[in-house]
């Protein structure tokens, strides 16, 4: 039985993507991307994954579309139209490809979900989480304990992601 | 179908459609954008999959995927700048030459 939350926000979600991809100028799917971003975070919140939730929605809806929206005025593209041959013979192959990898996807994981899948022993249960006082404890404590070498190493890659940045967008002197 | 199921198919749709916004457009932040969609198709996948099997480990792994999602927009718009300062455009097929 689906929830009618998450039925609504997954349509919600379905109608941004492809509006993402299909509309004529990169503002407007940089807008339907945010709000995209925005109907994912609820998804995750009812999902129950507090945490990724409110970081979906900083990360993601706050900090990297912003970007995005910062670079389409910098870069100032007025002569924007939709580049998009829909009657061209790559645009209905590509749409084939899509919709195959789609079909398969959806197959496997339609299988997966038939079989029988309960909790199985991992970090922590469901309960444990309710227990130790919320997901946004459980995860920072797995996150710090388990995933601990990870995290430094994201934290390296993004001193180089910092460095690169400045390095390639800076102007040149001469 | 339950919730679950219907997040998964939604993964898959969300990855489909990041590949097409990768094939089709010739804008380059737009394709970008399609990349984007595709992380974001994984993310939902391993936030069900821990839902489904009721444990942390796939939302530890989105926290890494976030950060690395942030780190990747932001070298390649730097890169996107570049490519705009030497052929002002960014439309791929107006980028052709790697070197004159």
């Amino acid at each position: 039985m689906v929830e009618p939350v998450v039925l609504m926000l997954a349509i919600v979600v379905a109608l941004l993507a492809a509006l993402t991809v299909f509309s004529r100028s990169p503002i407007s799917s940089a807008f339907s991307l945010v709000m995209m971003m925005v109907a994912l975070a609820g998804i995750y919140g009812v999902s129950g994954a507090h945490f990724i939730a409110a970081l979906q929605a900083i990360v993601y809806a706050g900090a990297i579309m912003v970007l995005f929206v910062f670079s389409i005025m910098l870069l100032n593209m007025n002569d924007e139209h939709n580049e998009i041959r829909f009657r061209s013979w790559k645009t209905v192959c590509a749409c084939l490809g899509a919709a195959g990898i789609l079909a398969g996807l959806s197959y496997v994981f339609v299988q997966w979900s038939r079989e029988a899948h309960g909790p199985t022993p991992g970090i922590m249960t469901l309960e444990q989480i309710r227990s130790i006082g919320g997901n946004v404890v459980a995860v920072s404590g797995a996150m710090f304990s388990q995933a601990y070498v990870q995290f430094e190493f994201i934290s390296l890659l993004l001193l180089v992601a910092i460095a690169s940045a400045l390095v390639l967008a800076k102007r040149k002197v001469d | 179908m339950n919730s679950g199921t219907l997040l998964h198919i939604l993964s898959a749709y969300l990855f489909s459609m990041g590949l097409l916004a990768l094939i089709l457009r010739r804008n380059t932040i737009v394709m970008l954008m399609g990349i984007e969609l595709m992380l974001n198709a994984v993310n939902l996948s391993f936030v069900t999959f821990a839902r489904e099997l009721s444990q942390l480990n796939g939302q530890v792994q989105v926290f890494f995927i976030i950060t690395i999602a942030a780190a990747e927009s932001a070298v390649g718009l730097s890169i996107l700048i570049n490519v705009y300062r030497n052929f002002g455009s960014i439309k791929t097929d107006r980028t052709t030459v790697l070197r004159s």
